[in-house]
């Protein structure tokens, strides 16, 4: 609300107090030059552009800093402004390397456009010494950034920002007069500092001083074109802009714009700086055909034509039972939604599945019995609103970066945290409580926090008797569990158990953030359904900034789900089991909807192995990397008569295909991906795909015509428009209306503005149900043979199978080999040395990876990312089931530990 | 003299009525129900041939939809005493003036009508500040009429889960009718603005009442019960010149337009979970 009124240049302007003059110019469409001044960062002062006059006050002010007043007369081009502005510039170009006609960002370059503005001399102070050129300074040898101090204004922004928004810290200035520059702690090599390669130094920089090393020479602003998509890593759904050159048909960087929703311009180092993978000789761009044992390239004729004859007549012998449909979240909803269509008509069967069951099914199982609903139940957007922040089993500065971020906004403006977190991540460190608890028992220790809060009486009681129910056999239940006993069989201390109870209750608003690190155990529903008892106990739901929050862990996670790519329900959770939903599927795709019951990947995987699965089409995934133990994965799926591959390289899966179909990446192809916040958003086309390689929409539909059930559109929008139309959630949408910053479902009409939080005011089942959860150890536990228990996890750097971010120069450069966390202790009573090999084995498999010995992890537990296909730790995990949604026990194993 | 205008969905009654509203000494016009809104008569007479609760709630919307309703509205419709219709067969319920039920009885009719008009005469009659309370008595006593409705409708429901959403909306219902009451007794202001809902109950439609209701539906009638109002007093509203009732009565409409985005959020919460 607008409170202030001004004058900016005889023009009335209207700004909330508290508002600079520069962002209240700025707001109201009034250019005042700066140089250092970035809406993310606090204010600072330094490249005096922003001068302007104030009537009645002496001198001339910097508008960054100076709030605007009541009444306040300003002008930001008065003669004796203009003549200062242009005497800065002039002294900024005198230290300048002048070399615009080849430097990567003419054209993108602030100090260029004002020194043009006010036609400043570039020779008016030529005494003063050039910087020096960029050999010797902290990226050299980078392969993500390159600094070039002749190029540098000095502004503070990369410093700023890497301190303020990642809080990485990693950047300084040094030196005095004209030998400041941007450098790091003792001029360590930017690889050796805690720089994160999120690249917003590079994006904040007002020149090309700081620019992404792989760029320079590919093309200048107007050589490029700037295409805004979204990324295709993490849930979190950031906008950001392909910057393409069309004579090359390449990806030159990639950038993103202050403000966007619901990224605010922040990448991270996979968003920034992952996408090489597109430009991958390894891309697939043919179809192959496996002859004799061998892959051949084939038409895509021949190629459609053997698929679908191949998976009809598996279809008609065995059933439909006797194929099976693995969807992809890495791929977009119009994909998802055909993939379950082709399953149901063509394929005649409901086994179809994608990989929510590996992640997140325990959320949606264990939200939906609690509260009706298993979505995210706020959004991105009010996470730095956070008072007290309650993050268990997730990482979120690694795994979803740009949450990350949004929390440590929270954290600089005074948030509390706790974190309860096996291993001593980011948050951890920053946190007010960390409870280091031993893996796979979460449900003893928030069992104990909700019996201290309620014999503390710290509960809301008022909330669970309007809102919630089941509380008496809830309440008995949790007399078991005292935070002193807790305190035994969790590893960490009862006083950590009770602050962090007290902490989390009595914050005003306080939410809940989880992730796999809660959902991958046996009892992971229950995990859930545990953080929704602590939630509805302290009335923590259903507000703004408060709720229970699962981060999903992949670009379109939520969408593949909400797209009905999963036995059970059809597009917008319709079930499949209500005869008038099928009737109105069947009605609409012209067909009979089958009943079979379907299954989950887990099961596809176990049924190919007994040999009841026949044919097998896999969209984008690589169950053979993804599944826990792999040697029985590899076998089972050997055992299969006939298997399809879509797939933009050759996996592992791909590998042991018989047909393999080459599709296109997110750059290639228009569609929709939605977000861990149920925000639906667009991604464009910005480049032609490789040889013969289609949009993945287009190859269902062809291997769909050739199995009999022809599907034609004319476009993924038209996609969109028949899912949308069978999707009451999904009905008020469109790729028109999403094109800017998506909507968030429920939106079921064209009028309808999107659903930002769940629960407000009610439960979507009417009274929330706190579930009676008794604590299950994990299947495996440590003994004398295996007496380490294993917990695997993402890294900040990599993203799942590895097969796309492993691609990128300055990511591999960073992390390239798979490696186990262990403790400093451990590491020396076996004699091992950090940095030097080991060999970790567990009742299924045996690895040699690298060793990290820290502090990160506590003693007798080690931790191991997914990423290295040449080391696959998923060789290592147990095959070991959530009983309810078959969700495997990827976070706790025991295994052993010796020399290499 | 004052006009009344027969809205006959089927015209079986329009004779009956149109004589007795003559002879009651009234001009009479006959109209059809898409044009009913936009007469400016002093009442309407609405004959309809729907059957039942539902059905006569959806001829209401169809005819309010369209124009002004400052106008009485006087139902004439055939309802079955023994089932539903016991239970929300009442004018509150329907949120009209006068409920008769068929065949028409042409005195009560003309009494009733007689009563209407006198009332109005009266409210309008009064001093400003009466009027003013007259409008303000009216939203109150709809409040009322609407927390009854829910609570007679969590009776009559099986399934716990639609009873504890009906409660839900009554006890709304009481709350909206204490914030008008301080209203009325200058503790609070009215809203202003004009609050965009995401037209939910117009494309979603009008749920029939049955035993098993779900929770969704419930908040679909909700909605529609809200939007019904929202017409009310925009409607009414259009009738006064620029001024202190007018500002009243787009202040109502902006309460209820409030109401009706709750409740829609409530409906699209309920009705769209992920479960798989």
């Amino acid at each position: 609300m607008a409170d202030i009124t001004f004058t900016i240049n005889d023009t009335s302007v209207a700004t909330e107090a508290g508002t600079t003059i520069l962002a209240a110019a700025l707001a109201n469409g009034i250019d005042i030059p700066h140089l250092c001044n970035d809406p993310r960062l606090t204010p600072t002062g330094a490249c005096r552009l922003c001068l302007v006059e104030i009537d009645g006050q002496a001198g001339l002010h910097t508008a960054c800093t100076r709030l605007a007043e009541p009444g306040m007369i300003v002008q930001t081009e008065s003669e004796a402004v203009v003549r200062s502005r242009k005497t800065t510039l002039e002294l900024l170009l005198s230290e300048h390397n002048i070399c615009c006609t080849t430097c990567d960002a003419d054209g993108d370059c602030l100090l260029q456009d004002y020194a043009y503005r006010y036609q400043a001399c570039e020779e008016r102070f030529a005494s003063l010494e050039t910087a020096s050129e960029p050999a010797d300074t902290y990226t050299v040898g980078h392969k993500g950034i390159i600094y070039d101090p002749s190029k540098c204004v000095r502004c503070q922004r990369c410093v700023k920002v890497c301190g303020e928004v990642e809080m990485a810290e990693a950047l300084t200035l040094k030196g005095r007069a004209l030998d400041v520059q941007v450098s790091t702690a003792f001029d360590l090599p930017l690889n050796d500092t805690t720089c994160e390669i999120c690249g917003l130094c590079v994006s904040a920089c007002p020149t090309g001083a700081l620019w992404e090393r792989e760029a320079v020479g590919q093309g200048r602003a107007k050589d490029l074109t700037k295409v805004r998509t979204t990324c295709t890593y993490c849930g979190v759904g950031c906008q950001l802009d392909l910057n393409v050159n069309p004579a090359t048909n390449r990806i030159v960087r990639i950038t993103s714009e202050p403000g966007c929703l619901p990224n605010d311009g922040n990448l991270c180092v996979k968003g920034r700086f992952g996408f090489h993978f597109v430009h991958s000789p390894e891309r697939l761009t043919v179809p192959l055909i496996r002859e004799n044992g061998e892959f051949r390239e084939a038409s895509w004729d021949e190629a459609l034509t053997l698929a679908g004859k191949r998976l009809a007549e598996l279809g008609e012998q065995h059933g439909p039972d006797g194929l099976a449909f693995l969807s992809s979240c890495r791929c977009s909803n119009e994909e998802n939604f055909l993939m379950q269509k082709i399953a149901r008509t063509a394929g005649k069967t409901n086994n179809v599945d994608q990989c929510a069951t590996t992640c997140h099914a325990p959320t949606v199982a264990g939200l939906a019995s609690a509260f009706g609903s298993g979505a995210m139940t706020n959004s991105i957007g009010e996470v730095k609103d956070v008072d007290t922040f309650f993050i268990i089993g997730s990482n979120p500065t690694d795994a979803h970066p740009i949450i990350g971020m949004e929390m440590k906004k929270a954290i600089r403006r005074g948030a509390k945290v706790v974190v309860c977190d096996p291993r001593k991540t980011w948050m951890a460190r920053h946190a007010d409580v960390h409870i280091q608890h031993i893996p796979g028992t979460d449900n003893y220790l928030i069992n104990a926090m909700m019996n201290h809060l309620i014999e503390q009486g710290l509960h809301d009681q008022a909330f669970v008797d309007e809102r919630c129910e089941n509380f008496d056999e809830f309440r008995e239940n949790l007399k078991g569990y005292h935070p002193d006993e807790a305190a035994r069989t969790c590893g960490v201390s009862a006083d950590d158990i009770r602050t962090a109870a007290e902490m989390y209750a009595t914050g005003s608003p306080s939410s809940i953030f989880y992730t796999l690190g809660i959902t991958e155990h046996t009892c992971g529903t229950e995990n859930v359904q545990n953080l929704a008892n602590l939630a509805m106990l302290t009335g923590h739901i259903g507000k703004a900034s408060s709720g229970v929050n699962p981060l999903r862990g992949q670009n379109n996670v939520q969408g593949g789900c909400d797209m009905g790519a999963i036995h059970t329900v059809f597009p917008g959770y319709q079930k499949v089991a209500d005869p008038a939903v099928r009737e109105k599927f069947g009605s609409a795709w012209g067909v009979e909807i089958p009943t079979n019951v379907g299954g989950r990947v887990t099961d596809f995987v176990e049924k190919a192995g007994e040999g009841v699965l026949k044919g097998f089409y896999v969209l984008g995934e690589d169950p053979v990397l993804s599944e826990p133990n792999q040697a029985k994965v590899i076998e089972s799926l050997k055992k299969l008569e006939f298997m399809v591959v879509q797939e933009i390289f050759m996996s592992e899966t791909a590998k042991l295909a018989d047909v393999v179909l080459p599709a296109t990446c997110f750059a290639e192809k228009e569609g929709t991906f939605t977000n861990s916040e149920r925000r639906v958003q667009l991604i464009r086309k910005a480049l032609d795909p490789p040889g013969q390689a289609r949009p993945d929409w287009q190859i269902i539909c062809d291997v769909s015509a050739a199995m009999g059930y022809p599907m034609e559109y004319a476009s993924a929008s038209d996609v969109f428009d028949e899912m949308a139309s069978l999707t009451p959630s999904y009905g008020g949408m469109s790729f028109e209306r999403n094109c800017d910053v998506g909507l968030q479902w429920p939106c079921p009409t064209p009028e309808h503005p999107g659903t930002m939080f769940l629960h407000q005011g009610r439960f979507t089942r009417g009274k929330g149900l706190m579930h009676v959860i008794k604590f299950r150890p994990p299947a495996e536990v440590p003994d004398d043979d295996y007496p380490f228990v294993l917990s695997t996890g993402r890294t900040l750097y990599n993203y799942n199978i590895g097969n796309m971010t492993r691609k990128s120069g300055p990511i591999s450069q960073k992390q390239n080999a798979n490696f186990v966390e262990m403790h400093a202790d451990d590491v020396a009573k076996l004699g091992l040395t950090d940095g030097g090999k080991a060999r970790v084995s567990t009742r299924r498999g045996s690895l040699v990876v690298d060793v990290h010995a820290a502090d990160k992890v506590r003693p007798g537990a080690l931790w191991m990312p997914f990423h290295f296909v040449e080391a696959a730790t998923n060789r290592l995990t147990n095959d070991a089931f959530d009983n309810i949604t078959r969700t495997a026990e990827y976070k706790c194993c025991a295994a052993k530990v010796e020399q290499a | 003299m004052a006009a009344i205008l027969i809205v006959d969905t089927v015209g079986e009654s329009f004779e009956a009525v149109s004589a007795a509203l003559t002879d009651g000494g009234w001009d009479v016009a006959a109209g059809e129900a898409a044009t009913f809104g936009s007469a400016s008569a002093d009442a309407i007479v609405l004959a309809t041939d729907a059957a039942g609760f539902t059905a006569a709630q959806q001829q209401l919307q169809l005819a309010r939809g369209s124009g002004p309703l400052g106008i009485p509205v006087l139902l004439v419709i055939d309802l079955d005493r023994s089932g539903w219709d016991r239970t929300f067969g009442s004018a509150e319920a329907l949120n009209v003036e006068a409920l008769l039920d068929k065949p028409v009885d042409a005195a009560a009719l003309v009494s009733r009508l007689t009563a209407i008009l006198a009332a109005r005469d009266a409210a309008r009659a009064g001093a400003p500040d009466e009027q003013l309370g007259s409008i303000i008595d009216r939203a109150v006593a709809n409040e009322e009429a609407a927390a009854a409705f829910y609570r007679r409708a969590a009776e009559s429901v099986s399934d716990p889960v639609s009873q504890e959403a009906l409660e839900s909306l009554m006890r709304d219902e009481e709350e909206h009718k204490r914030l008008l009451e301080e209203f009325r007794s200058g503790d609070r202001t009215l809203p202003e603005g004009h609050t965009d809902t995401g037209a939910i109950v117009e494309s979603f439609g009008v749920p029939d009442f049955t035993e098993t209701i779900s929770p969704a539906d419930a908040f679909l009638l909700a909605a529609n019960k809200e939007k019904l109002a929202v017409d009310m007093y925009e409607n009414w509203a259009k009738l006064y010149p620029a001024g202190p009732e007018r500002e009243l009565l787009e202040g109502l409409a902006e309460v209820e337009r409030r109401h009706k985005a709750k409740v829609e959020a409530m409906f699209t919460n309920a009705a769209f979970p992920e479960a798989w």
